[in-house]
């Protein structure tokens, strides 16, 4: 859930493989939660202790069949915790297995002129309902969504900056659950302040602007869905060398307003780790 | 002493650097990691390419967008191939050079000058 479509500004996945008939691989650890309760876009008092934390385990995929055509999967093992309350009562409730895979389609056309690389990219994809639907506090809505993205990124020896446009159409799930559909907008600005040719090694260093906006979820909702518009920004801090690439992302919370009574999403943290063969 | 001088001659020249093995190409796009990944994957796997010289016999300045790969001395350098592997790479190739005995472009084998 709340993932975006294009995988922007990740060093496996996005940018590598660019070659034909290359694959990659990335396991990426994202943790975001908080224990501060919001109604609308104000913090309320939370006597309770209402609180709510996810951590997912990301195993991701790629496969270029030439620089035009790829193919993505992203598995996500999700461990999330929260207490709600029940009849006034704080509940914990936790759940812990696999979620819903992703399946994507990212298809690019580049431009290459000189000192630059630039592509347009236009991305389907489809979110399979592989996580649990049951229980009292289920990883998935266990429906089927469709999702697209329009992205267009640039990049110089020095430079890169991307901007991804995204939209899900969340499908009717069981249990008459359903999330809201949503939209979203990534900027990514970035620099390449040190590159070694000898060794193929060096450090990237991004500035992430992600806008994103939720539709509220119908009134059985037992997920982590809200409804929500939200701002999140901060830093992206990539090391490579040759095949081998670390990243480490923080979002910072810049805006939020929800639907409903519910636990922030709070600040983030991502750390990455891909191998492009 | 001649037959000496002879030999010492023959095993500097032996052990200098054949620059006429060399050479370079300008390659439109290639201004990353990645980039250079790539394209060092797909040109290093051609038969002529002498993988004991740079990367696997190749080497990519992105700044530049300069790539000079190293071709085994008795091997002939195919152009046709080298500029589908570029392409296979990610990249646009523009024009190869022979490079000269200080090691900087010299001539022009195809494309633009």
């Amino acid at each position: 859930m709340f993932a975006s479509i294009a995988v922007a500004h990740q060093p496996v996945m996005d940018m590598a493989p660019r070659w034909s008939d290359g694959f990659g691989l990335q396991l990426r650890h994202q943790r975001f939660g908080s224990d501060t309760l919001l109604l609308s876009d104000n913090e309320i008092d939370n006597p309770l202790g209402l609180e709510r934390y996810v951590d997912t385990t990301w195993l991701e995929g790629v496969y270029t069949f030439d620089r035009s055509v790829r193919a993505t999967i992203k598995i996500p093992f999700i461990d999330q915790q929260r207490v709600t309350s029940i009849n006034t009562v704080a509940t914990p409730q936790q759940n812990t297995g696999l979620g819903d895979i992703v399946v994507a389609l990212p298809l690019k056309r580049y431009s290459n002129q000189g000192a630059s690389t630039q592509n347009w990219g236009l991305t389907p994809s489809v979110r399979i309902p592989t996580g649990t639907s049951s229980g009292d506090f289920p990883n998935s809505d266990g429906s089927w969504d469709l999702g697209l993205s329009l992205s267009y990124s640039s990049e110089t020896p020095t430079f890169y900056q991307l901007y991804d446009l995204y939209y899900w159409n969340q499908g009717s799930g069981e249990r008459g659950m359903q999330s809201g559909n949503s939209w979203g907008l990534d900027v990514n600005i970035g620099l390449h302040p040190w590159h070694d040719n000898d060794t193929n090694s060096g450090i990237f260093t991004m500035w992430d602007i992600s806008v994103y906006h939720e539709d509220p979820p119908n009134a059985l909702n037992l997920t982590t869905a809200s409804g929500a518009e939200r701002v999140q920004t901060g830093p992206v801090l990539v090391y490579y060398r040759n095949s081998l690439m670390l990243r480490a992302e923080f979002k910072f919370l810049a805006h939020e307003d929800v639907d409903r009574i519910s636990a922030s999403r709070g600040n983030e943290i991502s750390l990455g780790i891909g191998y492009a063969f | 002493m001649f037959r000496k001088i002879v030999a010492a001659l023959i095993a500097v020249l032996l052990s200098a650097p054949v620059f006429a093995s060399d050479f370079v190409i300008n390659v439109h796009g290639v201004v990353c990691s990645f980039c250079a990944q790539g394209l060092t994957k797909k040109v290093s796997k051609l038969p002529f390419i002498d993988q004991s010289k740079y990367t696997k016999g190749v080497k990519v300045e992105i700044e530049s967008q300069r790539v000079t790969i190293a071709v085994k001395a008795d091997q002939e350098l195919d152009i046709e191939a080298l500029f589908k592997a570029i392409e296979s790479g990610g990249y646009e190739p523009v024009d190869v050079w022979s490079v000269n005995a200080a090691g900087e472009p010299d001539e022009v084998l195809q494309g633009q000058p």
